[in-house]
């Protein structure tokens, strides 16, 4: 799997506000529990919430990619983009902007793990970074990750 | 040699033995309950000194052991605080430090005045006590897998090493005014604030870097011999400042800030002798100060001592906390738990001896008064502090790091570090194979540890919920190793 194939238009938010580390993780599982055959969004919030108590999925540079097993059939994300970076407990103590989320099969596989890896690789980098923060539309977010390979 | 020798020092190695050993074995029901174990020492050394056939008095000894406790204590705080943090927070730390020192001694020196003391005994007892003690609230919160808000821990942490000197510079220059009122002038006051801590941030940066150099460059042949080195420093960085006339204390305290955001040969093995020694040089103190008091001069002291240490928690902190963070954007919630954890500690209970050791009249009454108002201002805060977490919302979501079962440390400077993570049901690795792991380049599981087992990993062997792993990584690779692993331990 692809890690454009992660995304739809639909799951890709642009230019939100939020105003705290809690509002963005029901953002984030309200636009994952919308995807066909998705759990509950309170289980997939109350998912991501378990995994930020492990310690903060802040990468440092404002990204961060909060992710969590849960029971469905496919792994699905989804990319909130924020108009006002929020505290996030990042290592670095910076506020968030970016945010990839992911949930995947509780039967977590290699291919999954790979995707986790794939996204911190694409957040490492600083060009893609500020290409994500540069777009306007959900169609060049997906054009991005459709040319990044890892 | 005497003919005494060597029962006498048999009898004294003896007590101190006992009372050390109560100490310890006592320090983890207290925190259970939440009573600063500081207290407990305290305590015991009030009772101690009630047993002994003729009353301890001897504030000179009672000085030195403090001094000399205080800094140990302040050299392990300032190796423990990580300067990324502490960066940003310095100078809301600093003005709590400085102004807020003198703001605080300021507002109990009135209501002292209120109370009945003279204007000159107020002032005195408004600088003892202005400074805070931050190890009693780490303390308190260690035992109960709360973690503080970054902003908030660092705040108070920085603030309590940084804001004894300026005690201690108030109370000394307070005492010797009492001594001889006629040499006082409002601009030498000021002139010797700022030279001592001027002489005594310069003597700290000079013997961190020079420790730090000195660090890199040598081997020494036992690997014992660091902390001792280590602890030369921490003598060095007291003793030279204060024979210059600057601030010993907080010479210390930077000195170690500096060391410790290093690379250092035997890191983990220096910090945790500095670690015992903090401990030790609070336990002593503690018991020693306790020996000072005398029960009855404390009854004395009681009503006022007691008004007087509720003015200073419920308003002269709050007051000036909430002055001193107005430029600095904290939440009124941040701002609030600060106001609220004003611990104080060893060193308002050391500075009382000055002024009975300097033979000010009335001394050994405000020593009394003085310990009143600590115990006031390390029991309110200390009991209260987990609840307060909560009802101030300043807790950072988020479990504490477990401590690990391995420690691995290198003892030179490798490229490569070694760190482990606790498998947690929730951490995406959960139940996978070694070999599917999407490790970077160059990093790699060194082995793990099953309900008391060590294992060797290979590519089929599956991490479950609970091993301890270890593995060895760049540092540059920590955030993405972190990211699969979750709930990574102390290092």
């Amino acid at each position: 799997m692809r890690l454009a194939d992660l995304l739809t238009p639909d799951r890709i938010a642009l230019d939100r506000t939020v105003s705290s580390k809690k509002s963005l993780l029901e953002a984030a599982a309200g636009l994952l529990g919308a995807a066909p055959d998705a759990a509950a969004g309170r289980d997939i919030f109350h998912g991501l919430c378990q995994r930020e108590r492990l310690g903060s999925t802040g990468l440092g540079h404002g990204v961060a990619i909060p992710h969590c097993r849960i029971e469905q059939p496919g792994a699905s994300g989804a990319l909130i983009r924020l108009t006002r970076p929020i505290d996030f407990d990042s290592p670095d103590a910076e506020p968030v902007d970016l945010f990839f989320a992911l949930v995947v099969p509780s039967t977590c596989s290699e291919g999954h793990l790979k995707l986790l890896a794939g996204i911190a690789q694409l957040f490492s980098d600083p060009d893609q970074r500020e290409r994500l923060r540069g777009l306007d539309g959900a169609d060049d977010v997906i054009r991005v990750l459709n040319d990044f390979e890892p | 040699m005497t003919g005494q020798e060597p029962l006498a020092i048999g009898g004294m190695l003896t007590v101190a033995g006992v009372l050390i050993l109560i100490s310890v074995l006592f320090s983890r029901p207290s925190e259970k309950i939440g009573v600063p174990a500081v207290l407990l020492f305290l305590g015991l050394g009030l009772l101690a000194g009630a047993w002994l056939p003729e009353p301890f008095s001897d504030y000179d000894l009672a000085f030195r052991v403090g001094t000399v406790g205080l800094v140990l204590i302040l050299f392990d705080g300032g190796l423990n605080t990580p300067w990324r943090t502490a960066r940003e927070h310095l100078a809301p730390a600093a003005v709590l430090a400085t102004l807020g020192v003198v703001g605080t001694a300021g507002l109990v020196a009135v209501a002292g005045r209120l109370l009945g003391l003279s204007w000159i005994e107020a002032l005195l007892v408004g600088a003892i006590v202005s400074s805070t003690d931050a190890a009693a609230v780490f303390s308190a919160l260690r035992g109960s897998n709360v973690q503080l808000r970054r902003r908030v821990g660092a705040t108070l942490e920085l603030e309590s090493g940084l804001n004894d000197p300026m005690a201690v510079i108030l109370t000394l220059t307070l005492t010797g005014v009492l001594l001889a009122p006629e040499t006082f002038s409002a601009t030498g006051f000021l002139m010797k604030i700022l030279t001592q801590l001027a002489i005594g941030l310069a003597a700290g940066l000079l013997i961190g870097f020079f420790g730090q150099q000195l660090l890199r460059r040598i081997r020494v042949p036992a690997a014992g011999l660091y902390p001792a080195l280590t602890l030369a420093l921490a003598l060095l960085a007291f003793g030279v400042p204060t024979l210059f006339m600057g601030s010993g204390f907080l010479a210390v305290y930077v000195a170690a800030l500096v060391l410790g955001n290093q690379r250092m040969p035997y890191r983990a093995g220096i910090l945790r002798v500095h670690d015992a020694l903090a401990w030790l040089g609070q336990i002593t103190m503690f018991l020693v100060l306790g020996l000072l008091a005398v029960p009855g001069l404390l009854a004395e002291s009681g009503l006022r001592g007691l008004i007087l240490g509720l003015v200073l928690a419920l308003l002269a902190r709050p007051l000036v906390v909430w002055l001193c963070l107005l430029p600095f954007r904290y939440t009124p919630r941040e701002t609030g738990f600060v106001a609220w954890t004003g611990l104080r500690g060893a060193v308002p209970i050391l500075l009382a001896s000055v002024p009975v050791m300097s033979g000010v009249a009335g001394g050994e009454g405000l020593f009394h008064l003085v310990f009143f108002v600590v115990v006031i201002n390390a029991l309110i805060p200390g009991a209260t502090v987990r609840w307060a977490v909560g009802w101030f919302g300043v807790e950072r979501g988020g479990q504490a790091r477990p401590p690990p079962v391995l420690e691995i440390t290198a003892t030179e400077s490798l490229p490569v570090r070694v760190i482990s993570f606790l498998i947690d049901p929730v951490a995406l690795v959960a139940g996978s194979r070694a070999g599917d792991l999407p490790l970077p380049e160059g990093a790699d599981i060194l082995l793990l540890v099953r309900d008391g087992r060590v294992l060797p990993v290979n590519e089929s062997t599956r991490l479950e919920p609970g091993d301890h792993v270890h593995l060895m990584i760049r540092p540059a690779q920590a955030r993405a190793v972190e990211l699969l692993f979750g709930l990574r331990e102390e290092d």
